[in-house]
């Protein structure tokens, strides 16, 4: 349990600084960098939740306290996609993969503000349903992830629909 | 607005699915048979009063929902979310029964395209909250929930899936719709360029002649040469006529489809051109004439358009070139020209018919000013309707003359 534990803290610090890092500078928006977080942390977190939670942890209370996080996960996430800022780099920046890009994306000091947030309430949450004896659900390490990668989700397709949007509107060739 | 435009909206509004008919429908059907689930569900278990009160709830938010008109789209919006937010809390304590009002609302917030795609994300996050609410409100000592979680889960997707599917399938009947209007559109379009180029030919032509006629006859009567201007006024009268036969044929074409119409005999095709070519001689015009007869039947459209093309470059010499020799050419030349070389030649090639007409350029004459400038746009538009037919219309051999050149298959 502990070392559990202590494997979700390192994954969770991880992620908040490195995702930080991220919302914070301009970031080379393709789809495969789009989406590939997003499928990597949904379905490594399915797996785990699955797999190594035990089952006496699939209690009501700790479904309907995942599936509480998980809406205001998706919430924030819609958020984070709406203040995302574009740029138009017109393929004068080269990936790594040498795949010339289109736009940039920045979700800012707001969106990452946003995201310590999302990640305070959910461990606020981890410890008062632990002190209320249900907590094992939404303190597993699938829990936690599946609840970013619901976030991450959701601000990729809100940031697809927008870009869409904007090419619909100007006819501007595609990322 | 034409009496045309209205009845295309007329039908487009026909086609329109018409809200409130079918959905009216859809919510008595599907809400009597929940009723009657709810109902039986109640009379075989027990449940905490809050459980009664949420289901009725949901089934008054669908009553409502479904009274609502189109017009109030905000009203309705508001009613979707609260079905929502009581199907969410109740569906797990009511058996997945408790959370229909759920899945209709999610349906149609997802579904329909007067809501924009947020107010969907919305509805969606909302519907999981309220799912993940009702999850800690159940008292889950006295049962086992996982089939009912299990089936509120999957409720919720599907609906949510099938909400998207919907919006797709109106987003592609709404797309049907806009072109078929724009079709309309263009075809009302087309027709108003022909009339516009029949109306041109025909009046332009005649009562352009009959100017430079009355010109004259003004003229000579100033002077006192009374029998001359008493000549002139009955070749003007002869215009006139010629005129209004020009134009009953015009409005004859416009009726029936000129499409449709039956070919023209070689004969009659060139009697036509040579009709024309003495109308300009009566007006006093010089024409060096040769005029080859056709190898065969022409269609009425190529017809048309020959004779149509003569008369207003015919017209167009006697605007601006008063007073210049005139020279026609109806000639046939044999088919494959080198620029078809490579695209495949119109079946059974007589060859081609071209006719040219050449004026040195001269004086304006007397009804210069008289023009729109629309005639050589009709040629362009007659020829573009003839396949394979070309036209050629400018200054040549040096500046010194202007010729019109076109080109049709025979």
């Amino acid at each position: 349990m502990t070392a559990q534990n202590l494997i979700s803290i390192a994954l969770g610090l991880a992620l908040v600084v490195y995702i930080g890092y991220r919302q914070s500078t301009w970031q080379n928006l393709t789809a495969r960098s789009n989406w590939l977080m997003p499928a990597i942390l949904g379905v490594v977190g399915l797996g785990l939740l699955v797999k190594s939670t035990p089952a006496a942890a699939f209690t009501a209370q700790g479904l309907g306290l995942l599936l509480l996080e998980l809406a205001l996960s998706l919430a924030i996430g819609v958020v984070m996609g709406v203040i995302t800022r574009f740029r138009n780099v017109d393929g004068h920046v080269v990936d790594r993969r040498g795949q010339a890009i289109e736009w940039q994306t920045r979700t800012g000091w707001v969106g990452a503000a946003l995201f310590f947030a999302l990640i305070a309430v959910r461990i606020g949450i981890d410890v008062w349903a632990g002190s209320m004896g249900f907590g094992a659900l939404v303190a597993s390490t699938g829990a936690i992830l599946l609840v970013i990668g619901a976030n991450r989700l959701v601000r990729a397709g809100v940031i697809q629909l927008r870009l869409a949007r904007h090419q619909e509107l100007t006819g501007v060739g595609a990322a | 607005m034409t009496f045309s435009s209205r009845a295309a909206d007329a039908i487009a509004r026909a086609n329109m699915p018409r809200s409130g008919g079918r959905s009216w429908l859809f919510s008595v059907i599907w809400g009597a048979v929940y009723a009657l689930g709810l109902a039986s569900m109640f009379a075989s278990t027990h449940r905490a009063p809050w459980v009664w009160l949420a289901c009725a709830v949901g089934v008054i938010g669908w009553i409502l929902r479904a009274l609502i008109p189109d017009t109030m789209s905000r009203r309705q919006l508001a009613a979707e979310l609260g079905m929502i937010v009581v199907g969410g809390l109740v569906a797990f304590e009511a058996n997945v029964l408790g959370g229909v009002p759920l899945a209709v609302g999610l349906v149609l917030v997802i579904g329909r395209l007067e809501r924009p795609v947020r107010a969907g994300v919305v509805a969606f996050v909302l519907a999981v909250a309220a799912l993940g609410a009702g999850l800690l409100l159940t008292s889950s000592e006295s049962r086992d929930l996982g089939g009912v979680i299990v089936g509120s889960l999957a409720m919720l997707i599907i609906s949510a899936l099938v909400g998207v599917s919907r919006r797709q399938v109106n987003a592609a009947e709404l797309r049907l719709r806009e072109l078929a209007e724009q079709r309309r559109r263009a075809e009302r379009l087309d027709d108003h360029a022909r009339v516009a180029r029949e109306l041109h030919d025909v009046l332009a032509h005649g009562l352009g002649a009959l100017v430079v006629q009355l010109d004259a006859v003004d003229a000579l009567l100033e002077s006192g040469r009374v029998d001359e201007a008493a000549a002139r006024v009955r070749s003007s009268r002869t215009l006139a006529v010629d005129g209004l036969r020009d134009a009953r044929r015009a409005v004859d074409a416009l009726r029936s489809d000129e499409t449709d119409a039956a070919p023209v005999s070689p004969e009659a095709a060139t009697a036509a051109l040579a009709e024309l070519i003495e109308a300009h001689r009566a007006l006093g015009g010089a024409v060096e004439a040769r005029l080859a007869t056709p190898p065969r039947a022409l269609p009425a459209s190529t017809a048309t358009a020959l004779r149509r093309i003569l008369q207003e470059a015919l017209s167009n010499a006697r605007k601006h070139a008063a007073g210049q020799p005139v020279a026609v050419e109806l000639r046939r030349v044999p088919g494959a020209r080198p620029s078809m070389a490579a695209a495949p030649v119109a079946p059974a090639d007589h060859g081609r018919l071209v006719l040219e007409v050449t004026n040195p350029l001269g004086a304006a004459g007397a009804a210069a000013g008289t023009g729109g400038g629309h005639g050589l746009a009709g040629m362009e538009e007659r020829v573009s309707e003839i396949a394979g037919a070309e036209l050629r219309t400018g200054v040549e051999g040096a500046g010194t003359r202007f010729m019109v050149r076109v080109e049709v298959p025979a």
